[in-house]
């Protein structure tokens, strides 16, 4: 019985939230404001590589949404299964550049 | 027994099902904004100089302005759940209302944005826009048609987040169901996230 309670949700029940710190949150946002800094400055101190900006301002980018998801909006104590649709529609955005890419790129 | 209610009498409510319908609505919200990423990466790799050189036009202050009021909108959001869950209603308003402030500074340094790109006449159809090599209308298109349209979910965020908030008043959103106000949150949430791809693609790749 006990394990029973323990998987199923049962609706309304306050217990099941669970309540992130307000430090916390403010301790992600000191860090995405971190983030935020340092593409500025490593766009404004101008570097000449453009491949090189564009993959790091992109994988600054996805830091910061990866944080804001996981913390902001909770996805780290929520179900699993939105964790993995939340992967199905980022590969499926894959399959879409991929195969928009391949067909550009082979003209 | 407070918890005891009947399957089906209509009285039950499925926090866990609101929530994962508002991630379903904004998984098809990213792939919305995915298809026009899409447009972006494949020009900017058809024409890189154009591009790179289109981006100069863009205010780098005001963008990096934006980005930081749009991040601080989603702290005071985030705060605004865990003020409720810990039952204080007074800090959860005044968190909204700053939320509601924040997005609507981020309009004004919009339209303060536009508005010096249309005197520039870099609208397209105007005088500007219409010498412009191809490569560069497809740019400026494209940052008219992204900002727009995330400029539109900061509108529709905010207008989302007023109607949380009356909720809240009419003691319909309260410490123990507070679902209204995590979906408010997390559509909040997503408008900043497409920013956060949106500020650098545009303003930073030089």
């Amino acid at each position: 019985m006990a394990d029973n309670t323990k998987s199923r949700h049962l609706p309304g029940d306050p217990k099941e939230h669970h309540i992130v710190p307000y430090k916390f949150h403010i301790g992600i946002w000191v860090g995405l404001i971190i983030l935020t800094i340092m593409t500025v400055l490593v766009s404004v101190m101008g570097i000449s590589l453009v491949a090189f900006s564009v993959i790091t301002a992109m994988i600054i980018a996805s830091t910061k949404a990866v944080v804001v998801a996981n913390y902001f909006m909770h996805l780290k104590y929520e179900n699993k299964l939105i964790t993995w649709l939340m992967g199905v529609t980022i590969f499926l955005f894959i399959v879409f550049i991929a195969f928009t890419a391949f067909d550009y790129l082979t003209r | 027994m407070e918890n005891f209610v009947l399957a089906n009498s209509g009285h039950n409510r499925d926090d866990e099902a609101s929530k994962f319908g508002m991630w379903l609505f904004l998984f098809t919200e990213l792939l919305l904004f995915g298809g026009l990423f899409l447009v972006y990466t494949i020009y900017r790799y058809l024409n890189s100089e154009a591009f790179l050189h289109a981006s100069y036009e863009l205010d780098v202050v005001m963008g990096t302005v934006n980005t930081v009021v749009l991040l601080t909108s989603s702290l005071t959001v985030a705060l605004s759940i865990t003020a409720l869950q810990k039952g204080n209603i007074k800090l959860t308003q005044g968190l909204l209302v700053a939320t509601i402030l924040f997005a609507l500074t981020f309009l004004v340094i919009k339209y303060f944005e536009w508005s010096a790109k249309f005197e520039h006449g870099l609208f397209p159809g105007m005088d500007h826009y219409d010498h412009l090599i191809p490569a560069e209308k497809m740019f400026f298109f494209l940052y008219f048609f992204m900002t727009g349209l995330h400029g539109l979910h900061v509108i529709v965020g905010g207008v989302l987040l007023g109607f949380v908030m009356w909720d809240i008043k009419k003691k319909k959103t309260t410490p123990d169901n507070f679902v209204y106000l995590e979906n408010g949150g997390l559509y909040w949430h997503l408008v900043d996230i497409i920013w956060i791809f949106l500020f650098p693609l545009f303003y930073l790749i030089h």
